[in-house]
């Protein structure tokens, strides 16, 4: 029974939480594990250091990420017990099997090195994208777990594998107390004995902002603009904290949902963190009101979230790249060439989005069909709709507060160099050739110039059928070939002015 | 680094703001709009700290809409003035102040135009005349110099033009468009935007 107790807390290090479970964890597991939970793909966290690194960038304070939904955090390897293992399988089978070992022998650091954590976000971005998607869990699903998890921690086991997990009562009070920089002491609710175990400071019982271990530096440079083919995103791969490179292949432009990709910029485990929060709650009002929710509201949605951070350490600055597609649209207006969708109809949470990408390449006779269709039920909607848009639409989100709706957006320390490269050229009319050499080049001369990117480039390609990813170019390459070419057209030019 | 401006004629107001979104030394946006548009005759122009601004206006936008659902009738100026002056100042002395300045310009029944200038400590004032952001230091005077109670349309658009002149001659900031809207008892009409002719 013990081999199959997975339900353990993952291996973190302590939060802190008020709320329904009251266990903290004591024990402070690194060795090259930055996050991870048994559900460790809730961060998309992989085992292996490097990929751990890729992801989460650089090691921001482990107590700092644990904003999250308390059921997420609940350590639910127990996941498999209620019939979740098909889904679950390849992530809870793993890793409890590393947890499974640390219980009997806590003071070997288990054998997680090696990583069962196969595929990560670099390998298979579809299928990557396509797991995320089980991670919404229904409401009964994480009931049931949350129970499980309580009697488990009532059963008695000994104390040594009964973790205390203090779960973070999500934004359940004023969210002022949460991370904002305040004289009194915010200590409503929270057990003396949280205090007590817990070395460092949290935002949510402390008196003030946490101090940082050292000073983040928020160096990028990441670009997106629109043209005629769709929304190009792109960003250099470069970690970096306080002058060192902690990663050089990290990834800076993440998926959000097969329609919708963000940049992310400042911190990266806060920009990764938000990034699933909102892939979660995009996902939820897609179930909800079966319909996808547009980038705009994606952006203004994310913008509340990060309003009651302002203020606080939080720096979170990303541009929402998407492609709207098609709401469906009034049958009162003509739309010539825009894709309409036929799904409003149907609350079915697939379809919608199914369906679109189905319409979303042929427009012209989809219209005149939907319309026929749909006609009667369109025509309720008329009344009610507002001008729809679809198309692809670009979104600058900042946690300071900042939402601005443009076409071309370079956030980082890095972005006035892209800027200058991207204002001369983009336009438009541009192929989708076009449009990415100068997205790399951009890239490429800020990362030139600025210490804070470089490494590669990732380039990302948003159309109505989804988002692309062109593979990862090292710049370095980019570097010797420019060097290369100037050489030439030295000599070339020596050649003509002797000859 | 932003300015606005409003001008209060016998039966109108005329308001102008820059277009320039910017985060440290990049201009983000050459095209952003910072009039919130409360109800069909009145105008909220706000500036200041980057997510106050849209955070604060859209708070103060939603509730007017709300009052008037409610209660079947729109708020006038000058109580939708005051009731975003007291959310101000009750904000002010909170843990989470906004730092943003206004002027909220708008057309009464019965008192006719009205233009009041709020700041970010939560004082307000109704003004025949207002300006925020550096280039009032620039502005004012030349306002105080033109401006007379019974100006005609036209002339109040050649004051505004004069004051967008200096501020291309001296302000130290490149600001190369505004937005222009015009409040009468017809309700809010958007005029030609003022932008920087090359000389």
């Amino acid at each position: 029974m013990k081999g199959r107790n997975r339900r353990t807390t993952p291996k973190r290090s302590p939060v802190l939480a008020r709320g329904n479970f009251s266990r903290s964890t004591t024990s402070v597991q690194k060795h090259g594990i930055l996050k991870t939970h048994s559900k460790c793909h809730v961060l998309g966290v992989c085992r292996a250091p490097v990929d751990q690194a890729a992801v989460m960038g650089h090691g921001r304070r482990q107590s700092e990420q644990h904003l999250l939904d308390p059921e997420r955090l609940s350590t639910t390897s127990t996941a498999s017990r209620h019939g979740l293992e098909h889904r679950y399988r390849t992530r809870t089978t793993e890793p409890s099997a590393t947890l499974s070992g640390t219980e009997s022998n806590p003071m070997k650091l288990s054998g997680a090195a090696s990583s069962p954590w196969v595929e990560t976000p670099r390998n298979a971005d579809a299928a990557w994208v396509k797991k995320r998607s089980f991670l919404w869990l229904s409401d009964t699903c994480r009931l049931r777990l949350r129970q499980t998890a309580h009697t488990l921690q009532n059963a008695g086991l000994p104390d040594i594998l009964v973790w205390q997990v203090q779960e973070a009562g999500y934004l359940d009070e004023s969210p002022i107390q949460f991370g904002q920089i305040s004289t009194m002491q915010s200590s409503s609710g929270i057990p003396s004995q949280e205090t007590s175990s817990l070395p460092e400071s949290l935002p949510f019982t402390s008196s003030q902002a946490v101090p940082l271990p050292f000073p983040m530096a928020h160096g990028t440079t990441t670009l997106a603009f629109m043209f005629q083919g769709g929304v190009l995103a792109a960003a250099d791969t470069r970690s970096s904290c306080s002058g060192l490179v902690a990663c050089p292949a990290s990834q800076k432009i993440l998926p959000i949902h097969s329609h919708l990709v963000g940049t992310t910029s400042g911190t990266s485990a806060d920009c990764a963190l938000w990034k699933r929060i909102l892939s979660r709650e995009l996902r939820l009002y897609q179930l909800r009101y079966g319909r996808r929710l547009s980038t705009r509201g994606a952006a203004k949605l994310l913008s509340h979230m990060l309003h009651p951070f302002k203020g606080t350490e939080l720096c979170v600055a990303a541009t929402l790249c998407g492609w709207d597609g098609g709401e469906p649209d009034d049958g009162c207006r003509d739309h010539e060439g825009s894709e309409m969708e036929h799904g409003e109809g149907r609350e079915t949470t697939k379809t919608p989005k199914a369906h679109l990408e189905k319409t979303a390449g042929a427009s012209g006779e989809k219209v005149s069909v939907s319309k026929t269709q749909s006609s009667s039920f369109t025509k309720q909607q008329c009344s009610r709709r507002k001008i729809s848009f679809s198309g692809p639409s670009l979104f600058y989100v900042c946690s300071d507060g900042t939402r601005l709706e443009g076409s071309l957006f370079s956030v980082g320390s890095g972005s006035p160099y892209a800027y200058s490269i991207l204002d001369q050229g983009v336009q438009w009319g541009l192929t989708v050739e076009e449009a990415t050499s100068i997205a790399r080049e951009a890239v490429y001369r800020a990362t030139h110039r600025d210490a804070y990117s470089g490494n590669s480039v990732d380039v990302y390609h948003v159309t109505s059928k989804g988002w692309t990813r062109r593979t990862r170019e090292d710049l370095k390459e980019e570097y010797y070939r420019e060097k290369e070419r100037q050489r030439l057209e030295r000599e070339r030019r020596g050649k003509t002015l002797s000859g | 680094m932003e300015y606005l401006i409003g001008i209060q004629g016998p039966d109108y107001v005329l308001v102008a703001a820059d277009n320039v979104a910017a985060s440290s030394i990049i201009q983000m946006k050459h095209d952003y709009d910072k009039m919130f548009k409360l109800s069909e005759k009145i105008l909220l122009l706000c500036v200041g700290e980057a997510g106050d601004t849209v955070q604060f206006a859209e708070y103060i936008q939603k509730n007017v809409q709300l009052y008037k659902m409610r209660n079947g009738y729109e708020l006038s100026p000058s109580a939708a003035a005051n009731f975003t002056r007291k959310n101000l100042a009750d904000y002010l002395r909170s843990r989470t102040p906004y730092h943003v300045n206004l002027l909220l310009a708008g057309h009464d029944e019965s008192d006719g135009p009205g233009l009041f200038y709020m700041d970010y400590m939560a004082s307000l004032a109704k003004a025949p005349f207002a300006a925020h952001g550096y280039g009032a230091f620039l502005t004012l005077s030349i306002l105080d110099r033109y401006y007379r109670p019974d100006l005609s349309r036209d002339e109040a658009v050649e004051l505004l033009k004069k004051c967008v002149e200096e501020l291309n001659k001296r302000f130290i900031l490149n600001l190369p468009s505004f937005n222009v809207r015009l409040i009468d008892r017809d309700g809010i009409h958007d005029m030609e935007k003022i932008t920087l002719t090359a000389k």
